[in-house]
């Protein structure tokens, strides 16, 4: 296929980015190979990337991460205040529970309760990313389990 | 491990990027610290819906960007106006004084710094966000289309129209083909 420059200009960033098909790249090169115009466009394109990626930024300090890691966690870790009437809702709610339980009509895992085959399927799943995307995996893998075991 | 320690490591993990994605989206050091924190009370609470199939990135980047978004309209709904009116010559909304338009900030930091957050807040949420997320966080389209909940072609096409207004606003910088 080949382009005219309306059709190459609308898909400079993508290219810049490797984010074309490899028909698509194909026919971008070869329309780059005979158009100064967009070839200078998409060098531009290039550079205004670039000047991002450089200005990416840095980490939080050390202060700043404890602050955070404390808040969220108090944050976390905060119960909800209940009005008198939910408050007593909840109340015959816990009893009820109480009762089920007592006659032996549990109905969920607890969440710490986590098959071994589910961590090893995940474990395995999790060496085929990054190092950064394994750990979190292996990590979220103990709440999510949960959800899907239902 | 405890549940807190589970927390603390997903924190540990993320924390950085998140960050550094709310601090591009809200344009200065003391609202991107509140974003982060909402953003990953509300994650860790929703744990157990994240998919840890997907990148963890595309989750949390997914709830910031509706808190920031939730947080303009509420602005735009007091002020009267919309914040993500883009002009004839590529300029946007004026948006809450980023760190680099105080003095001694300024002072601190190089022209190019502050030209560069300057440039990305006169952009319009929906182009700002997938070009940060694909020019500073190096995300493909595919991951900024699910944590920005909208199709690989909008992606595309939006961080196409960001990247040549961000040039425009920073071509000032560009002398002799080098950036100063």
């Amino acid at each position: 296929m080949n382009w005219n420059c309306e059709q190459a200009s609308a898909r400079l960033s993508a290219y810049a980015d490797g984010e074309l098909g490899r028909e698509e790249a194909r026919a971008m090169a070869r329309h780059l190979a005979f158009c100064g115009p967009c070839l200078a466009e998409v060098r531009e394109l290039e550079r205004a990337k670039e000047v991002l990626a450089g200005e990416r930024g840095g980490s939080l300090s050390e202060a700043e991460s404890a602050e955070l890691e404390a808040a969220v966690l108090a944050r976390l870790s905060e119960k909800p205040a209940l009005r008198p009437r939910r408050a007593l809702a909840l109340g015959a709610g816990l009893v009820l529970a109480g009762a089920l339980v007592f006659f032996g009509t549990q109905r969920f895992p607890s969440e710490e309760k986590v098959p071994m085959s589910v961590l090893l399927a995940e474990h395995s799943r999790a060496l085929s990313k990054s190092a950064v995307q394994r750990r979190t995996t292996l990590v979220a893998a103990r709440f999510y389990t949960e959800n899907v075991e239902r | 491990m405890e549940r807190a320690d589970l927390f603390r490591e997903l924190l540990r993990l993320h924390k950085d990027k998140t960050y550094r994605f709310a601090l591009r989206l809200a344009g200065n050091a003391d609202q991107a610290r509140d974003l982060t924190q909402e953003a990953f009370v509300r994650a860790l609470k929703n744990i157990g819906r994240y998919d840890p199939e997907k990148p963890f990135e595309a989750w949390i980047f997914t709830i910031l960007s509706h808190l920031y978004i939730n947080a303009v309209s509420r602005y735009e709904a007091r002020n009267a106006r919309s914040l993500d009116e883009v002009t004839e010559s590529g300029t946007a909304w004026e948006p809450p004084a980023p760190d680099g338009d105080r003095p001694d900030r300024r002072s601190e930091r190089g022209e190019l710094r502050g030209a560069v957050q300057e440039a990305l807040n006169r952009l319009p949420i929906v182009y700002r966000a997938p070009l940060v997320l694909c020019d500073m966080e190096g995300m493909s389209y595919e991951d900024i289309a699910r944590a920005l909940m909208c199709p690989v072609n909008t992606v595309r096409t939006r961080i196409h129209r960001a990247r040549k207004i961000f040039k425009a606003a920073i071509s000032p910088y560009w002398k002799e083909g080098r950036v100063i």
